[in-house]
């Protein structure tokens, strides 16, 4: 046999080359003639495209009849066709309220045994969305040859909403099942791909929807420029801490106001994880620092003056730099650190004046003051918790221990350590994905 | 073009060749071709508006194309039930009948090697044509397709080995037949 192969050809080169080569130059350049049944599907995944604003308006009668077309038509196939390849559809693939385009199924059967599609959730399927079912039996042939039957079923869906500009392109899915007869080898039975209905969302790049597809799942670069351009998010957050304590001489019941309000950038690294920063002024409570000091002056009579001063609240400008997490749909946690700079102290003074003549007096101001007595930099670590009110709002809370003595002990005399925590609750909204 | 439909027709058309050349290679058969096809070209629809003038439009297509292949590969290939080749062996394992030949010597369809392709396991197939059609490097099959680069390796190199096969097959095919003519 190695003569007649020998016979026919065969020269000692490389072989790995050659069977590329062989297989490069006769398939690269290879063009086939246009069919006409493959540009009928393709119109049927466009028409489902821009079908849509022709539905909006016919929602009524139009909805209730393809609703019963659709549903005698899946009894019909569910009764018509009788054996053993069976595949259901993925349930989930049809619970979502997002779901729209075409849903293209198929089962391929060998020999023209008839197949069996039991397509589940049906209440789902057919439901408001649905725009058209339609099913055709294919002859195909098979590598080696053999003739077998493919039904193919497209199912056509979409989302009818007022608002054309949030339309997301049509999917398309394919599952198809290969069952040989019962005398061929077990190891053909083995091949059966299943593919499940794989929701693909195209973001509507004509009004720049802010559907965020994630690079892991494309490798487009056309795709890729898109999405990259949709990870970013500024959001405008506001904060109320309560600090420390929770309460001191003007805390959150006084008059002190503890509050935080900044902007903060976002990265979406991936579906799971965003890194951000951003810039707040934030204030802080100085529970429990005061200073006393008194002054005695001489005029008619003497006068004593006592100063009582309470440190009212410390204001930073701070930049945060933290990792979130995403778990379940909506929830977050994140941590990180913070990085403040004390831009100034407010306190509440209390001066109470004895005059020899005239008796006491005692008079209550707010100032800024006493700058000097704090140091200059806060650092802090940061935990939180986070909940998607909406796609662009997220509420929280988070807790933040400083690291720092944020006093002064010269100014101070005293070594005791006062670190700022808090205790904060946030409210952010997103308000520009680029 | 959006909303035009002879305009996508014509569109079509002239993609049609090109872009179910390269799905055939992919895919086992002409349906499951045809239905990547239409998701590539609903792709090159919706980005037109993205392609430049200053590069060519067919490479640009086959390029789209491949990226949706492959991603629609690696969407499945994730939860995939069952994909069992129960015919993958040792590569090491050489075929007694393999002769090494000259490419030009051999006369095969192009039809005929697109069968032996399509008869590939999914995995292998798509590797042996994204480095030997494609040109791209084993590093880059491997982040396509989410592999290391060992086994975009072992895939080209057990590709490789199966279609020798196929073609020693061939030629055996065709010499007996040659041998009974000749009797």
């Amino acid at each position: 046999m190695l003569t007649l192969l020998s016979a026919l050809a065969i020269r000692t080169m490389n072989k790995e080359s050659n069977v590329d080569k062989l297989f490069r130059n006769s398939l690269k350049d290879k063009e086939y003639t246009f069919n006409e049944d493959s540009w009928e599907s393709m119109e049927s995944i466009l028409d489902a495209r821009t079908g849509k604003k022709v539905w909006y308006r016919r929602i009524g009668i139009a909805s209730t009849l393809l609703l019963l077309i659709a549903t005698t038509s899946a009894i019909w196939y569910s009764q018509t066709f009788n054996n053993d390849v069976s595949f259901q559809m993925a349930e989930s693939s049809f619970n979502s309220t997002e779901n729209e385009g075409i849903i293209k199924t198929q089962a391929t059967n060998q020999n023209d045994r008839a197949s069996n599609i039991t397509v589940k959730d049906n209440t789902d399927i057919f439901s408001k969305k649905l725009i058209s079912v339609s099913s055709k039996p294919k002859i195909s042939k098979s590598i080696n040859n053999n003739s077998f039957q493919r039904t193919e079923i497209l199912i056509a869906l979409m989302d009818i909403k007022p608002n054309l500009s949030s339309f997301e392109a049509p999917f398309q899915t394919q599952i198809s099942l290969i069952n040989t007869k019962e005398n061929n080898p077990v190891s053909e039975n083995k091949n059966i791909v299943i593919s499940p209905i794989e929701k693909i969302k195209y973001s509507n790049y004509e009004t720049q929807d802010e559907f965020l597809e994630f690079a892991e799942a494309s490798t487009d670069p056309v795709d890729a420029k898109l999405i990259v351009n949709k990870r970013h998010a500024l959001a405008l957050a506001l904060g109320n801490t309560f600090n420390r304590g929770f309460s001191n001489n003007a805390g959150i019941f006084g008059h002190n106001i503890l509050n935080s309000i900044g902007l903060e950038y976002t990265y979406q690294l991936n579906e799971k994880m965003l890194i951000g920063s951003g810039l707040f002024y934030k204030s802080k409570s100085g529970n429990g620092l005061n200073h006393n000091y008194n002054e005695q002056q001489y005029g008619f009579g003497r006068t004593v003056t006592e100063t009582e001063i309470n440190v009212n609240s410390l204001h930073y400008i701070e930049i945060p730099l933290f990792i979130d997490f995403q778990f379940g749909h909506k929830h977050h946690v994140n941590a990180g650190a913070s990085f403040g700079h004390l831009t100034g102290v407010r306190n509440r003074v209390s001066k109470t004046k004895t005059e020899t003549l005239e008796g006491t007096q005692k008079t209550f101001t707010t100032e800024w003051g006493m700058k000097e007595y704090f140091n200059s930099v806060d650092i802090g670590l940061k935990i939180g918790y986070e909940y998607e009110v909406t796609k662009n709002v997220k509420a929280g809370v988070n807790a933040q221990f400083g690291l720092l003595d944020a006093t002064d002990n010269v100014k101070w005399q005293s070594s005791e350590k006062f670190n700022n925590q808090e205790v904060q609750f946030t409210l952010k909204y997103n308000f520009i994905r680029f | 073009m959006k909303d035009d439909r002879k305009a996508q027709l014509a569109l079509y058309k002239s993609c049609y060749g090109i872009l179910l050349s390269v799905c055939l290679r992919y895919e086992k058969n002409k349906e499951d071709a045809e239905f990547l096809l239409n998701k590539g070209f609903f792709k090159v629809l919706t980005k037109l508006h993205l392609f430049k003038d200053d590069r060519p439009f067919e490479a640009w297509i086959r390029r789209i194309m491949i990226n949706v292949i492959i991603d629609e590969y690696r969407k499945t290939s994730k939860r995939r039930n069952v994909v069992q080749f129960s015919d993958i062996q040792s590569v090491g394992s050489n075929d007694s009948r393999w002769v090494e030949y000259n490419a030009a010597d051999l006369d095969f369809e192009a039809e005929e090697l697109l069968n032996m392709v399509q008869q590939l396991p999914p995995e292998s197939r798509k590797v042996f044509n994204l480095y030997t059609v494609e040109g791209y490097a084993h590093k880059e099959i491997g982040n396509m397709l989410g592999i290391s680069d060992g086994t975009s390796k072992w895939h080209l190199s057990f590709a490789r080995k199966k279609l020798r096969e196929m073609i020693a097959n061939a030629l055996e095919r065709s010499s007996n037949s040659y041998y009974e003519q000749g009797k």
